[in-house]
C-alpha cells in the first residue's frame, strides 16, 4: 500500500531508498541527539526550584497578554567565576592531553608493530586488542582498584619483591586517573592507527632507504606525515571523551584531582542543580567544538575509514 | 627477523600484557575464599554461587539484557540505513550534517549526552505526554542514540568495501533495486550486521552514565547495581560477575571473529 | 664495427681484459626453504643497458632488489665498481632503483621528491635546487613541479620517479618493470625515450622486465632467467636467433621445435631423424656425438613456401592450414603437420589481406635453410 501511495507520488524505487536510508537515521538523530543540546541549553538559562522538574521556566504569560522571558545567566557567571570550575575544566583539559600523548607513545608503536606482522598473525593481534574493547569498561576500571589500592596487589607485590618498605599511595590520586584512562581508551588510540598504517606502502620506505635515508629518518620523513590522519583521529577518540570523563575519576580519582564530568554529575544527582549541570554541559560542549570539527573535517577528507 | 623487529614485539606484548593483566587478575581474585579480595586464602566458587541468589543483581541483569537486545536490533537497522546513505547516495544535500550527527555520538562525553537525553525526556513528557515516566524505553531510546553511530560505523566500512558489480549483476538480471538489497547486498555485508549488532549489544550492556540519567525509579540496569556496589569497595561477588561477563564477551567476540575470517577469502574472491 | 678495438669499445663483454662494473659473484637467496636466486653469477659491463628478463617468480626482482640493497644475499658477493658492496646497506649504496609502483612520496610535491635524495647527502640548498632544475628539464616536467603524485598522469610519475633516481648520479640504476604501469601505446614511446636517455647521461641501467618485447627493444644484453637460476646472457639478437635452451627459445617469440635424435655429424653440419618421421639438415655449432636426442627450433619467419615439395624431402613437412592469424604486417599460419603436431609460419603480407596467398584447409608445404635454426640439447 505504501508502495502503492509512492507510486502515486511518483516516486521511483530509489528516490524510495534515498527517502528511507537517508531520512530515518536523521530523524532520529536529530530528535534524540540534536535537539536536546537545544533543551540544554534553555534550561541553562533557568533557576534552579523546588519543583518536579527542578527548574523554572523560561516564559510566562503575564495577565494583559503579555510574554515575559526571563533569561538567567547567573549559572554561567557561576562557572565562570567560581575557581572550582575553572580548576575542573582546566585538569580535564590536562588529564586528556597527557593521556592522549600518553596513549600515541604506547600505541603508535603497537599499531605499527601489528600492522607491519605476516597477514595470519595480524589477524589474532587485532582481536587481542579489540578484545578488552568488548568487555565491560566499567569492570576493567573496577580491576584497577584491587591492583592500586594500598593493600593491593600492586603494593603487595612490590612489598615482597623488597622494592619499597611501605604501600605507595596511588588510588585516588591523578596517577591512578592517568593508569585507568590510559588502560581503557588505549584500543581508540591503536585502532585507527592501525588502520592507516596497514594501508602504508612499504616500498614507500624502500625507496627512502635507495635514496639514502637510514631506517629513523625514513620513518621520520615517510611514515610519521603519512600516519597523521591516523594520530589526529585517534588522538581526537581519546581527547574528547576523556575530557569528560565521569567513571575514572569518580572511582580511580581523589578528591584533589577534580574533572568536569564528575563535578556535572554532583551537580546533577547530588545538588539536584539542573541549570548549573546544564549549564557546565554547556560550556564543556563550547570547549570541545574546536577537536571536534578538527576531526570532522579530517573524517570529510578520508572518508572515515580511520574511524 | 632483524633486531628492530624483536624491539617491537616486545613493545607489543608488554603493551597487550597492559591491557591483559587486570582483567586476569580479577578472573582469579574471583575464585578466591576470601572476603578480602587482595589475599589469596584458597580456591572456592562461593561467590558465584551467592550471586545467583542475589536477587537485586538478577533482576538487573534481565533487565540489561532486555534493553541491549532491543537496542541492538533498532540499532542495526538504523545504522545500516545510515551507512546506505552514506555510501550509495553519495553527496546529498545535507550530507556533512548527516556526518556530524553519525560522528558526534562516537566521541561525545557521555554526561552530556545523558543530560541532553534526559533533560528532552522531561521536556517532552510535561508537553506531549510522552515518554510517561522513565525506565526502559527512555534507557532503550538513549542507548540507540549512541549504538547507531557505532554500528554505521562498521556497516559503513564493509559496504563500501563490496563489489557493486554483484548488485549490477543481479539488476541486469531483472531484480529489481529492492530486492537485490535483500537477496544479495544483506547476505554479502550479513557479518558486518552481525558483528554491529554484538557491538551494540556490548556498548549498551556495559553503559552507566547514559543510563544513570535517563532511568527512573524501578529501573537500575546492570552497571547501575555493580556501581554503587564498587562504590563501597571491592567485593569478590563483582569479581565473579566481571569474569562472567569476561567469559561471554570473549566467547562471543571469539565467534565472530571466526565467523568473519571464513567469510573473508570468499569476500576476496567477489 | 669491424675494426676489433672499435667493438670492444661498444661490446665490452667480447673483451676477455675489460672488468665488470657490476660482478654478481655465486649470489644465493633464499626465503625459508624457497631459493629465489640459486647460485648467480653474472658481470655487467660500463654503460651497459642490461635486462633481467624472466615469467615471474623466477627471481629476477630478488636480484635486482640484492643489488639495490633492499635484500640480503644469503650466500655470495656482489661488487659494484669494484667495491664490496654486499654488506652495504640500500641507505648507503651509489645505486637507486626505480620501484615498479614507482613509490613517489605521495605527501611530497614532485620538486620534493625529486630533491629528497639530495637531501640525504646533505647536499648545499644552491646546489641542490641546480641539480633538481636540472633533473625536471632532462625528464621536461618542469611545469609539474609543484603538483603532488595524485595529480599526474601514469606517464608524468614514470618521469619523476626516474629524475628522482637520476638526481643522485648513482652509479648504477636499477629499474624494476619500468614500463609496467604504462598502457601499451605510451609503453612503446617510452622504450625509446629511456634508451636515448640512457645513451645521453652514460649511466650503467639494470632493468627487470617479464616483457620481452621490451628486453629486446632496449638491451645491450638479455639474462633469462628461470627458477632462480640464469639460463643466457647475450645480446638480443643471439637470444633469438641462437637460443641455447628449449626455455630461452620458447620464452622469447614463436617458435618451432621438432625433436630428434642425431644421426650422421660432418664437420658443423648434422643430420637428424626428426620425430615427424623426416631427415633435417642442420648446421651445429657445438657438434653432438650421434644418436643424441636433441631438438630443432625454427623460428616461423624462416619457414617458406617450398615449391618443389618431395616426400621424405630433407628440411620440408607438409599440412593443412587450420588457423590464421592476421597481425596486420604479418599473418602468422598454423599448419596441422600430424595429428599431434601443429607448424607455425608467419608470412609478411606484401599483398592485402583479400589477396592472400593461402587460406583454411588449403594444403600447403613448408621448407626451412640448414642455418635458420638451432639443435638443442636442453
Amino acid at each position: 500500500m505504501i508502495r502503492e501511495l509512492f507510486k502515486r507520488l511518483h516516486l521511483r524505487d530509489r528516490q524510495l531508498a534515498r527517502v528511507v536510508n537517508i531520512g530515518t537515521p536523521y530523524l532520529w538523530l536529530g530528535l534524540f541527539f540534536l535537539a536536546p543540546f537545544a533543551i540544554v541549553l534553555h534550561i541553562s538559562l533557568a533557576e534552579t526550584a523546588l519543583a518536579q522538574p527542578p527548574y523554572t521556566s523560561l516564559w510566562e504569560w503575564v495577565d494583559d497578554g503579555v510574554l515575559q522571558v526571563r533569561l538567567n545567566l547567573q549559572n554561567f557567571v557561576t562557572v565562570f567565576s567560581d575557581e572550582l570550575y575553572l580548576a575542573a575544566f582546566l585538569n580535564s583539559l590536562w588529564v586528556a592531553l597527557v593521556c592522549t600523548i600518553l596513549c600515541l607513545l604506547i600505541g603508535y608503536p603497537m599499531a605499527y608493530a601489528i600492522a607491519t606482522a605476516p597477514e595470519r598473525r595480524r589477524v589474532i593481534l587485532l582481536m587481542l586488542i579489540i578484545l578488552p574493547f568488548w568487555t565491560s569498561f566499567l569492570i576493567r576500571v573496577y580491576a584497577w582498584i584491587g591492583i592500586l589500592k594500598p593493600n593491593g596487589l600492586l603494593n603487595n607485590l612490590l612489598l615482597s619483591l623488597g622494592l619499597i618498605d611501605q604501600p605507595l599511595t596511588i588510588l585516588h590520586t591523578q596517577t591512578a586517573i592517568y593508569i585507568g584512562v590510559v588502560y581503557s581508551y588505549l584500543p581508540f588510540m591503536i585502532l585507527p592507527l592501525f588502520a592507516n598504517l596497514t594501508r602504508l606502502d612499504f616500498s614507500l620506505l624502500e625507496a627512502a632507504a635507495d635514496l639514502g635515508c637510514r631506517p629513523f629518518k625514513a620513518f621520520l620523513k615517510v611514515t610519521l606525515p603519512l600516519s597523521l590522519p591516523g594520530i589526529v583521529a585517534g588522538s581526537m577518540l581519546v581527547f574528547i571523551p576523556v575530557v569528560g570523563e565521569f567513571v575514572i575519576p569518580d572511582l580511580l580519582g581523589g578528591p584533589d584531582s577534580l574533572m568536569i564530568g564528575k563535578m556535572l554529575w554532583t551537580e546533577f544527582f547530588s545538588n539536584k542543580d539542573w541549570p548549573l549541570a546544564a549549564a557546565l554541559a554547556i560550556c564543556l560542549l563550547g570547549i570541545l567544538v574546536v577537536p571536534f570539527v578538527m576531526m570532522q573535517r579530517l573524517e570529510q577528507r578520508i572518508g572515515g575509514d580511520e574511524l | 627477523m632483524n633486531r628492530s623487529r624483536w624491539k617491537l614485539y616486545l613493545f607489543l606484548a608488554v603493551g597487550l600484557a597492559f591491557l591483559y593483566i587486570p582483567v586476569l587478575l580479577l578472573v582469579i581474585y574471583s575464585f578466591n575464599e576470601s572476603r578480602l579480595v587482595t589475599v589469596w586464602s584458597g580456591f572456592s566458587t562461593k561467590w558465584y554461587g551467592e550471586l545467583l541468589h542475589n536477587r537485586q543483581l538478577l533482576d538487573a541483569a534481565w533487565l540489561s539484557v532486555r534493553i541491549a537486545a532491543t537496542n541492538a536490533t533498532f540499532a542495526v537497522i538504523l545504522g545500516t540505513l545510515a551507512a546506505n546513505a552514506l555510501v550509495r547516495h553519495g553527496n546529498f544535500r545535507g550530507r556533512t550534517g548527516f556526518q556530524l550527527l553519525l560522528t558526534a555520538p562516537l566521541v561525545m562525553p557521555e554526561v552530556i549526552t545523558g543530560l541532553s537525553l534526559l533533560l528532552l525526556f522531561v521536556t517532552m513528557e510535561h508537553t506531549v505526554g510522552w515518554p510517561a515516566g522513565r525506565g526502559f524505553t527512555t534507557i532503550t531510546i538513549a542507548h540507540i542514540t549512541f549504538s547507531t553511530a557505532f554500528v554505521a560505523v562498521v556497516v559503513r566500512s564493509r559496504l563500501s568495501q563490496m563489489d557493486r558489480s554483484l548488485e549490477e549483476a543481479a539488476m541486469d538480471l531483472g531484480a529489481r533495486p529492492l530486492r537485490v538489497y535483500m537477496s544479495i547486498t544483506l547476505p554479502l555485508i550479513a557479518p558486518a550486521l552481525l558483528s554491529g549488532w554484538l557491538l551494540a549489544f556490548t556498548l549498551s550492556l556495559d553503559d552507566l552514565v547514559i543510563s544513570s540519567f535517563v532511568a527512573g525509579p524501578g529501573s537500575t540496569t546492570l552497571p547501575m547495581v555493580v556501581y554503587s556496589s564498587v562504590r563501597m569497595g571491592v567485593s569478590p561477588q563483582i569479581n565473579a560477575l566481571a569474569s562472567i561477563v569476561v567469559l561471554i564477551v570473549s566467547v562471543a567476540v571469539l565467534v565472530a571473529g571466526l565467523l568473519s575470517m571464513r567469510q573473508q577469502p570468499t569476500a576476496k574472491a567477489n | 664495427m669491424t675494426n676489433p678495438a672499435e667493438r670492444r669499445k661498444l661490446e665490452p663483454w667480447q673483451d676477455p681484459k675489460a672488468a665488470p662494473y657490476v660482478r654478481i659473484d655465486h649470489v644465493t637467496k633464499k626465503f625459508g626453504d624457497v631459493y629465489a636466486v640459486d647460485d648467480v653469477s653474472l658481470d655487467i659491463f660500463q654503460g651497459e643497458f642490461f635486462s633481467l628478463l624472466g615469467s615471474s617468480g623466477c627471481g629476477k626482482s630478488t636480484l635486482l632488489r640484492m643489488l639495490a640493497g633492499l635484500e640480503r644475499p644469503s650466500a655470495g658477493r656482489i661488487y659494484i665498481d669494484g667495491a664490496d658492496v654486499t654488506d652495504i646497506p640500500a641507505y648507503s649504496r651509489p645505486v637507486n632503483m626505480m620501484f615498479q609502483s614507482y613509490a613517489l612520496f605521495p605527501h611530497m610535491t614532485v620538486e620534493q621528491n625529486v630533491e629528497f635524495g639530495l637531501k640525504q647527502d646533505r647536499m648545499p640548498r644552491k646546489e641542490r635546487a641546480e641539480r633538481v632544475g636540472e633533473m625536471l628539464a632532462l625528464l621536461q616536467i618542469s611545469e609539474l613541479r609543484r603538483r603532488k603524485p595524485d595529480q599526474l598522469s601514469g606517464g608524468q610519475r614514470q618521469r619523476v620517479a626516474l629524475a628522482r633516481t637520476l638526481a643522485k648520479h648513482p652509479k648504477l640504476l636499477l629499474l624494476d618493470e619500468p614500463l609496467g604501469a604504462l598502457d601499451k601505446r605510451l609503453r612503446e614511446s617510452a622504450q625509446f625515450e629511456l634508451v636515448n636517455l640512457q645513451e645521453r647521461i652514460g649511466i650503467t641501467f639494470v632493468t627487470v622486465t617479464h616483457d620481452q618485447e621490451e628486453a629486446m627493444t632496449m638491451s645491450t644484453r638479455i639474462a633469462v632467467m628461470n627458477a632462480g637460476q640464469i639460463l643466457q646472457v647475450d645480446t638480443p639478437t643471439a637470444i633469438y636467433e641462437y637460443p641455447e635452451y628449449r626455455f630461452v627459445a620458447d620464452f622469447i617469440g614463436l617458435v618451432n621445435l621438432f625433436d630428434g635424435r642425431v644421426m650422421e655429424t660432418q664437420d658443423d653440419q648434422v643430420l637428424i631423424e626428426s620425430s615427424l618421421g623426416r631427415r633435417l639438415h642442420m648446421r651445429d655449432l657445438h657438434p653432438h656425438a650421434i644418436g643424441t636426442p636433441v631438438t630443432v627450433a625454427i623460428r616461423p619467419e624462416k619457414m617458406q613456401i617450398c615449391s618443389t615439395y618431395q616426400e621424405n624431402g630433407i628440411n620440408q613437412v607438409k599440412g593443412v592450414v587450420e588457423d590464421i592469424a592476421y597481425l596486420g604486417d604479418v599473418s602468422i599460419y598454423r599448419v596441422r603437420v600430424s595429428p599431434e603436431m601443429l607448424v607455425e609460419m608467419t608470412l609478411t603480407n606484401v599483398h592485402p589481406r583479400t589477396e592472400q596467398a593461402l587460406t583454411w584447409g588449403q594444403e600447403v608445404a613448408m621448407e626451412w635453410s640448414p642455418t635458420s635454426g638451432v639443435v638443442l640439447t636442453e
